[in-house]
């Protein structure tokens, strides 16, 4: 029954900085159902865009990929060269919704532009037609995803420039663009914080519909667990470039397994009793020990977890814990 | 239009763009408002050397030709070459500024330490060295020129797509798919335009005037031809009685070069207000 989408197997990527390497990913692990929304959570700088970037080849200079797998529809896009992401994979099988809609969209060009510009790279004899023909037909789809996204009056909006939408409309624009093809998978990076509360919630509820409409499956980035409580099935926290927690939403809001999870979940205003948040910082990726990333923050932590990194544990719940303490319990379990 | 009236209240601005609209309107129309259009090449050796009157308002040269039909005619060659090397400069420098501030490494690096070799060198004596070097006439200076302005486009192009290439639009281009080559053509290049324009438009002016040098050191234009510079280096062997023969000439290139700076200045004040001059 499993159906596996997008799985990222053991990623490790590196970036060359002034300073050294910085370990940026170490180990990140999911898999993603066809059909799902999986959210990846972490707090700022663990990571979180890298994925991303990772997964669409857009990597910031200097990044190398150490090893690991991408594999999407069984296919590892990590061997992919870039004419081939650019033809199959980026925009026509994967969508991309970027994180802040402000400037996500080039300033000096019509919207209407930008979008049928889209679909004119990716379905090129698309509705049979040339031409004029041809643009008929595309500008038609865009009018028509334009309304499916809520933009009110589909056909001015594309006559209109960038800087004459509010931010929640251009969200709705890059989603509309996202879907312009039909992919099979979005990746939405942090699409909502930009945005104010109230569009928040619509833009969530719009992301909700449409995969449950379109059947697309969903990798949704953020840092707001309460955004993954109500739009996400799956779930997967990141700390500090590793995968610590991941598995069904629900079962790991209920009860957090790994002390990350459940002290980032302790930090949230709806269940803190006082604005605590957890002692310490995120460690810098440039001087990475063997152990644990989270040890010097983490109020269980033994000494070995400074030595060495803990094994993933699946849980006969499907759960994956990455913690030492798991590893003991599995001992005695078995 | 909010841009358009910000310029309307631009008066040195304004200036220049009704000087400009002039030159090249006498530039367009030259040989039809010229009151002796064949005074290119006709010799009148009867009237030699005859100051201002109604007849000639600018006076004669040394061969009787009428001097304010010259400066007319001389306008379409100066606009001319300004146009074709402007134009030649900016299609080698723009493409190279473009790849060289998207691209990383080697490519990058070469592009830009050649454009800081050819900024080291003052760009007249280049130019001179370049003309020089190939046959003297108004083509090989027009291609010392070019050669030595496309630096100015390189280095501004380079900036501004270093600047561009790492904002969130371009990553989100690539996101959904596009390849290099039209996100630089496409995406880039448009939003880099308008410092590019500005630039232009003062090189316009800047040309001219070099240009001119040139044709006064004999390595532009050529005899007959109505050019300013070169009326002003024939006219250096009559001076100082014949005042009018080189003065007219030089009045016309300050006037051409002072209309593209200010408009130039105008347009850049209009581009980027945070490098407003402190003129008023």
């Amino acid at each position: 029954m499993s159906d596996a989408i997008l799985e990222v197997r053991d990623l490790r990527l590196s970036i060359a900085t002034d300073e050294g390497v910085a370990k940026v990913l170490d180990n990140i692990d999911f898999t993603l159902e066809r059909g799902h929304v999986l959210g990846v959570v972490g707090e700022s700088g663990c990571g979180k865009s890298t994925i991303v970037r990772a997964i669409i080849g857009v990597l910031p200079t200097g990044a190398r990929i150490g090893s690991g797998e991408i594999r999407f529809e069984g296919e590892n896009l990590l061997g992919l060269g870039e004419r081939a992401l650019n033809r199959r994979i980026r925009g026509r099988r994967i969508g991309f919704i970027p994180q802040d809609p402000y400037l996500a969209l080039n300033p000096v060009f019509k919207v209407g532009t930008q979008l049928l510009e889209i679909l004119r790279w990716h379905a090129p004899d698309a509705a049979d037609g040339r031409g004029s023909h041809r643009d008929r037909a595309h500008r038609g789809r865009i009018v028509q995803l334009l309304r499916r996204v809520q933009m009110p009056d589909p056909e001015a909006a594309l006559e209109r420039f960038p800087h004459q939408f509010s931010g929640g409309q251009r969200q709705r624009l890059l989603i509309a663009a996202a879907l312009a093809c039909s992919p099979a998978l979005v990746i939405a990076d942090e699409p909502t914080t930009a945005l104010d509360v109230t569009t928040q919630q619509q833009i969530l509820d719009l992301l909700r519909d449409l995969v449950d409409e379109f059947g697309l499956s969903m990798l949704f980035v953020t840092h707001d667990l309460g955004v993954v409580a109500e739009l996400c099935d799956d779930l997967c926290v990141i700390y500090a470039g590793q995968t610590v927690e991941r598995g069904h939403t629900a079962a790991i809001l209920a009860e957090p397994h790994h002390p990350y999870t459940r002290a980032l979940l302790a930090c949230h205003p709806d269940r803190a009793g006082s604005l605590t948040g957890i002692p310490g910082m995120v460690p810098s990726p440039l001087h990475a020990g063997p152990g644990c990333r989270f040890a010097p923050r983490c109020e269980h932590a033994r000494p070995v977890c400074a030595v060495r990194r803990p094994h993933l544990v699946r849980e006969p719940s499907g759960r994956l814990v990455d913690c030492v303490l798991h590893e003991r319990l599995e001992s005695l379990a078995s | 239009m909010l841009i358009l009236q910000k310029f309307a209240r631009d008066l040195p601005a304004l200036v220049g763009l009704v000087i400009v609209v002039t030159v090249v309107t006498v530039a367009i129309v030259g040989p039809w408002i010229a009151p002796y259009p064949g005074d290119v090449v006709a010799a009148h050796l009867l009237q030699r050397l005859k100051p201002p009157s109604a007849a000639f308002p600018f006076g004669t040269d040394n061969l009787g030709r009428d001097l304010f039909s010259r400066v007319i005619l001389g306008a379409r060659g100066a606009l001319e070459v300004a146009l074709a090397v402007v134009a030649l400069a900016g299609l080698i420098g723009v493409p190279l500024g473009l790849v060289a501030g998207y691209t990383h490494g080697w490519v990058s690096e070469t592009i830009m330490r050649v454009t800081d070799v050819f900024l080291a060198i003052p760009q007249l004596v280049l130019a001179l060295a370049l003309a020089q070097l190939m046959t003297p006439s108004l083509e090989t200076a027009m291609v010392a020129l070019a050669l030595t302005y496309w630096p100015f486009f390189t280095r501004l192009v380079f900036a501004e797509t270093r600047r561009l290439g790492t904002s969130l639009f371009v990553d989100a281009l690539r996101g959904i798919g596009a390849g290099g080559g039209r996100i630089l053509f496409a995406h880039i290049l448009p939003n880099a335009m308008s410092p590019v324009i500005v630039r232009a438009t003062i090189g316009m002016g800047f040309t001219i005037l070099v240009a001119a040098v040139l044709g006064f050191l004999g390595m532009g234009a050529t005899p007959p031809a109505p050019d300013w510079g070169l009326t002003i280096s024939e006219s250096r062997n009559y001076l100082p009685d014949a005042w009018w023969y080189s003065t007219f000439p030089g009045l016309a290139i300050l006037v051409t070069v002072l209309g593209f700076n200010l408009l130039g200045d105008g347009l850049r004040d209009l581009v980027d207000p945070r490098l407003r001059r402190s003129r008023r």
